[in-house]
């Protein structure tokens, strides 16, 4: 019965693992901007000119 | 963007390739396109070189019209020193900066300035914030310059708006609220699962007992970051308001937080019980929530302008040579020379030391629309606009000595809370009952059984949910903010709906908010030679005046072309005076003409004889506000009309309101005075204003609303928004702020109700883990609906709708 603790755990750790993702996501900004990107989706691949794009 | 004028059959019906507006008759044509201006032209002419016409494709109404484009100075971003402090971030390699560009509208600017690098090569990357009509740059400052990227951005029609100092990056985004709702919604609902065998009993057979123990200590560990990170928040407000001796919402919550932890802990760490982890964390979860939405704002709007946005970053400074040199506002001292050039806004107060004719434009700042003329030594103020003339300036005062920047000192009103709390009163009832009902209790229980007792009071301290309270004002305010924005009434903060419900004094300034703009001028024509109306269009063009702007406007749409004439002689005050092949052209006022007719229109005469008539601007009332003032004047009594104008000759404001509450020739400081009297008689004063001269009113009020008639104009700082042809809504909108009481109302009860049902068990020490459980969530859920639906329900339901 003991077991169902280990599995309490490592689940928690799962769990822990998705928090730290939500907290790293909003801490590099990834939701500071919520229209732009809805925008940016459809646009369509875009040739650009000969040069080098230098990004 | 403005509709295409049907063409007349004397012009052709040519679209501008780039915006799409009628072309004059002197459009701008190359390699088969139709432009409406050089300015156009030339955006489609980089676009095409660089293979970016895909531009046109994505969005339908993609240009916009260049006309309006005035060419800008930025010679001043050369300057380091000036140029850093727009900078963010800078090393060897790259430069970031931040820059607003009024100018974005549609997918198109986003798909445009994304691709900035391919215009500018210097440029890494451009990120554009469509929200806030922003846009990230990074750019090599080993490969361009700021001055070349801002001038790049101008190129293709998004002038940039250029603050004196680059915005603090962290300001913005409150990034620590989020956090700490996903911490607390991940304990919370882990402790909520844990706590699962607790309520239904399972696993009460042997083993379980091991297994709970530990299981208990888990949420206990897991209760922590809820109470020292997430809900940290609450403990130091309410540390803070007690040390003030006030008496806020942060108090009872807090009561309630400790109470749940510490005979939690108690439980648990003594194995007597599971304790009421679950509550806990549900209450801060909750209580997160409810500050979130209602700190919601509107990215594109921006409250809380200052001079900053208005006055020009940089001047000229003039040399002995007759040359300028780009210097920072801020660092002008008296005793400086610097020229503004036309069209161009003085950043400081000085003296001029040369003649202006053409005369000085104050609108900006005092709303008076006739220019003032301007002699050598005469004291000129920042704000103004040099028309036709460059203004040559000493500077008697630095900039922040400004005389109108006093306006801007006016520090807001105290209790300029942005955050909608339960009143104080009730607030303080809320607590003291429950600290006597819980003593109450103990005192009760302790004779017969001390372990009741304690478990008994503490059940007091824990049901009595203050989370209730404190998310029915926010719910419902916060509900009412974003439905107002879907009609165009925007709200800084849902607090300002609730202090439009309690205004009782109303005070309008007239131009530009209850007067719109001014319509064309109308021409009555008693000649229409054609190369006579060209030479008048020709001379109406070199003057800055308004009425010339207004006949130049005027003779463009009949359809003029201008004739090539020589040096225009301008009397000032008077008109202008042209000798052409043998004839004299005169324009002006009816007295410079010659003639005899009553005072206000514009004369164009040759050789003596009327060609046409230009008559005044008809400004007219925006639609409905002429029964919009007098439905408040007769419901709410206290309305004024307060202006910078003139007193106009026939007083039609007399029909609306009583002439001893029409106010004239009132300087942006009258009006602020005229504010902070009322408001020192006990009213309740809301501002409706729309200009940098109603900025000090605005604020001084106890609400300012500022009228705008396109989302790309500035508002000056105030508590709100609305657009222009919607003032007349005003009426309704008092009136649906007022009914959202009756939702409160609603709300307190249900949460009261709530803590009665709670009480009842807590007081006879039955409270058991499971209903606290549900009783917690189940009020604030409940009272967060009723809220917002109650909202919902007041805002629909007037016998008017909402326009929108």
């Amino acid at each position: 019965m003991k077991v169902i603790l280990l599995l309490i755990l490592i689940s928690l750790l799962i769990a822990l693992g998705f928090l730290a993702a939500f907290l790293w996501a909003v801490g590099t900004g990834q939701y500071d901007d919520e229209v732009t990107p809805s925008m940016r989706i459809l646009f369509e691949d875009h040739q650009a000119k000969s040069n080098d794009e230098t990004n | 963007m403005t509709t295409p004028v049907a063409p007349s059959p004397t012009t052709r019906a040519l679209s501008c390739t780039h915006c799409g507006e009628h072309c004059e008759t002197e459009a701008v044509i190359e390699n088969g396109h139709s432009f409406c201006c050089a300015g156009c032209a030339s955006v489609y002419q980089i676009l095409h070189d660089n293979e970016l016409l895909s531009f046109y494709h994505i969005d339908d109404n993609a240009g916009r019209t260049q006309q309006d484009n005035q060419h800008s100075d930025y010679s001043w971003l050369e300057v380091p020193k000036l140029a850093d402090r727009l900078i963010r971030y800078r090393d060897e390699q790259r430069c970031h900066v931040s820059i607003e560009l009024p100018a974005i509208h549609c997918a198109s600017c986003i798909w445009l300035l994304e691709r900035l690098h391919e215009l500018l090569p210097g440029v890494r990357s451009c990120t554009i914030n469509f929200a806030r009509k922003e846009a990230l740059i990074v750019f090599d400052p080993q490969q361009t310059t700021l001055r070349t990227v801002a001038e790049m951005l101008h190129r293709i029609g998004y002038p940039p708006h250029l603050r004196a100092h680059a915005e603090e990056p962290g300001k913005r985004t409150d990034r620590s609220l989020i956090y700490r709702i996903g911490v607390a919604g991940f304990c919370f609902g882990n402790i909520m699962l844990l706590s699962f065998p607790e309520y239904f009993g399972w696993g009460a057979d042997a083993g379980a007992g091991q297994v709970g123990g530990a299981v208990n200590y888990l949420m206990l560990v897991l209760s922590l970051p809820v109470v020292f990170y997430a809900g940290s928040g609450f403990l130091t407000a309410a540390y803070h308001a007690l040390s003030a001796r006030r008496v806020t919402i942060d108090l009872p919550i807090v009561i309630g937080m400790s109470a749940l932890f510490l005979r939690s802990a108690y439980e648990i760490v003594a194995g007597t019980g599971a304790g009421y982890l679950d509550s806990l964390a549900g209450l801060v979860f909750f209580l997160l929530i409810g500050r979130w939405f209602q700190s919601h704002t509107f990215a594109r709007l921006n409250f809380e302008r200052d001079y900053h946005d208005y006055f020009p970053v940089a001047a000229q400074r003039l040399q002995a040579d007759g040359t300028t040199t780009p210097v920072a506002s801020e660092d002008l001292q008296p005793g400086d020379t610097i020229l503004v050039r036309p069209g161009k806004l003085i950043p400081a107060d000085g003296r001029l030391t040369a003649a202006a004719p053409a005369g000085i434009d104050y609108s900006f700042v005092t709303g008076e629309r006739d220019p003032q003329p301007a002699v050598v030594g005469k004291e000129v103020f920042a704000g103004g606009r040099a028309l036709a003339n460059p203004l040559p300036i000493e500077i008697t005062k630095a900039t922040n000595q400004s005389y109108l920047l006093q306006l801007w000192l006016n520090e807001r009103k105290e209790d300029a809370e942005a955050t909608v709390a339960p009143p104080q009163q009730l607030t303080l009832i809320f607590t003291i009952a429950i600290l006597v009902l819980a003593t109450l209790t103990f005192s009760y229980w302790y004779p017969t059984d001390e372990a009741t007792a304690f478990r008994a009071a503490t059940a007091v301290l824990i049901i009595a949910c203050p989370c209730a309270l404190a998310l029915a004002a926010p719910f419902a305010y916060g509900t009412l903010q974003r439905l107002f924005a879907n009609s165009a009434f925007y709200f800084r903060d849902p607090a300002a709906i609730r202090t439009l419900a309690t205004a009782n004094a109303f005070v309008f300034d007239k131009t530009g908010t209850l007067m719109g703009q001014p319509d064309h001028e109308p021409v009555s024509f008693f000649r229409k030679t054609p190369a006579t109306l060209a030479v008048f269009r020709a001379m109406a063009e070199q003057s800055t005046h308004p009425r010339s702007r207004g006949l130049a406007q005027a003779l463009k749409k009949h359809g003029t072309t201008p004739a090539t004439i020589g040096p225009v002689e301008e009397i000032p005050g008077g008109g202008l005076r042209l000798l052409h092949q043998k004839q004299e052209y005169l324009l002006g006022s009816a007295a410079f003409c010659g003639l005899e007719a009553p005072h206000g229109k514009t004369y164009c005469m040759v050789d003596g004889e009327k060609v046409l008539a230009l008559h005044p601007a008809n400004t007219l009332l925006r639609p409905g506000v002429d029964a919009m003032l007098v439905a408040l004047q007769k419901e709410e009594g206290a309305t004024y009309l307060i202006s910078g104008d003139h007193h106009p000759k026939s007083n039609i404001w007399e029909e609306y309101l009583t002439p001893d509450r029409i106010h004239f020739r009132q300087s942006p400081f009258d009006k602020r005075d005229f504010i902070t009297k009322l408001r020192e008689s006990g009213k309740k004063v809301l501002m409706i204003g729309d200009g940098i001269n109603d900025a000090g009113a605005l604020i001084a009020a106890d609400i300012g609303l500022a009228v705008n008639e396109d989302e790309a104009n500035f508002n000056p700082a105030c508590d709100g928004v609305i657009k222009g042809d919607l003032l007349h809504a005003l009426p309704l909108v008092l009136r649906t702020a007022r009914r959202l009481r009756l939702v409160l109302f609603l709300t307190y009860t249900l949460a009261f109700a709530y803590n009665i049902i709670g009480l009842s068990y807590a007081v006879t020490g039955t409270l058991s883990p499971v209903v606290a459980a549900i009783l917690m969530p189940l009020s604030s859920i409940s009272v967060m609906i009723v809220a917002v639906v109650g909202a919902s329900i007041i805002y629909k339901s007037d016998e008017y709708h909402f326009p929108g």
